[in-house]
């Protein structure tokens, strides 16, 4: 733990903080919070209507746009 | 879209899929046509949903950009009651990269390693002492592992249970050093009388790697759009309680290390010697 942080303050760049990937959205082990969303179609989705028998595989991407 | 080409094996698996992003409904439906997805694209046009979960990106797109609203791109894999199992992020920089290959996360999906992991046995999250690099920088990879309680993994030793090792990929522009492991304890096994080494609770894996100098794969390496070092290996495990032992597994493990050429790495303008 000390080894990791003294190496992060010896050596951290000028770049702007940026959030470390893994404290990114709910973490594992937690429930998916609840959503409510519009497909492509217009109709209204939530988890219990996109999941499998398994489970969801939610992705967040950044736009289909650009 | 090759998520799409994934979709037949999640829902081998059981698993529903759907993506979602802070486009309009309009372009996700002609998104969907263009590409030929069959899965729900969910439009999320005001990112209340990406608010909601913490992934708004508002470090590159602050407001009043034309992007704010995005989100850092990600996947959460739940089981069917909705607790996540694993989440799959990138590196932040990462954003510099096109839509169509943020939408290729099927592909780390499959093959890549998540940033979390967790099974019955432990929980396992991988970060790096420094996001960003230079030619000949040491950095740390770092491992951070919470066994479940009761549940050992074991050291290195005298004895036939595999312990925990990280094998990275050889990659030509950096070179690994041994990993640090902490200090075991010893565990007595009473029923074959043996004493072995194990880590219990929560623990950290060390991984240096020192980046390589100006070799000729670093210069290419620095060609790139945005450059970056990705590293993957695999933790090996094996873990045991008082009663049951799990087979010997692996789990996927990767990084992403940002690479900036040396001359780049200068203090901020205003404090540089003049």
């Amino acid at each position: 733990m000390l080894l990791a942080s003294l190496l992060l303050a010896a050596t951290q760049t000028t770049a702007p903080a940026r959030p470390d990937p893994m404290t990114l959205g709910p973490s594992a082990g937690q429930a998916l919070p609840a959503f409510e969303a519009k497909d492509s179609t217009g109709t209204s989705r939530t988890f219990e209507s996109l999941k499998g028998p398994n489970g969801l595989v939610l992705v967040f991407f950044r736009s289909a746009d650009w | 879209m090759e998520l799409e080409s994934q979709l037949e094996g999640f829902r081998k698996r059981g698993l529903g899929v759907a993506a979602l992003s802070y486009d309009s409904i309009e372009v996700l439906k002609d998104f969907a046509s263009r590409r030929h997805i069959t899965f729900p694209l969910l439009s999320d046009p005001e990112s209340k949903v990406i608010r909601a979960y913490g992934l708004l990106n508002d470090i590159d797109y602050p407001v009043g950009n034309f992007a704010h609203g995005v989100p850092f791109p990600g996947t959460f894999v739940t089981d069917g009651k909705g607790v996540i199992q694993s989440k799959y992020f990138e590196k932040a920089y990462a954003e510099r990269r096109t839509a169509a290959s943020i939408l290729a996360l099927g592909g780390t999906l499959s093959g890549g390693a998540p940033t979390e992991f967790r099974n019955e046995q432990f929980i396992l999250r991988t970060s790096v002492s420094n996001a960003t690099v230079a030619p000949g920088h040491r950095v740390t990879l770092v491992l951070d592992l919470e066994m479940a309680k009761s549940l050992h993994a074991y050291a290195p030793g005298d004895h036939r249970y595999r312990p925990l090792t990280l094998k990275l990929d050889p990659n030509p522009l950096v070179t690994p050093h041994d990993l640090v492991r902490p200090k075991s304890e010893p565990y007595n096994f009473k029923p074959l009388n043996e004493t072995v080494p194990v880590y219990t609770g929560r623990f950290r894996l060390l991984q240096d790697v020192t980046v390589a100098g100006p070799t000729r794969e670093m210069q290419e390496a620095l060609k790139a759009e945005a450059p970056s070092i990705e590293l993957a290996g695999e933790l090996s495990y094996q873990v045991c309680s008082e009663t049951v032992c799990y087979a010997p597994a692996k789990v996927p493990v990767r990084w992403t290390l940002r690479l900036i050429p040396l001359d780049r790495e200068r203090a901020p303008e205003a404090s540089r010697k003049r």
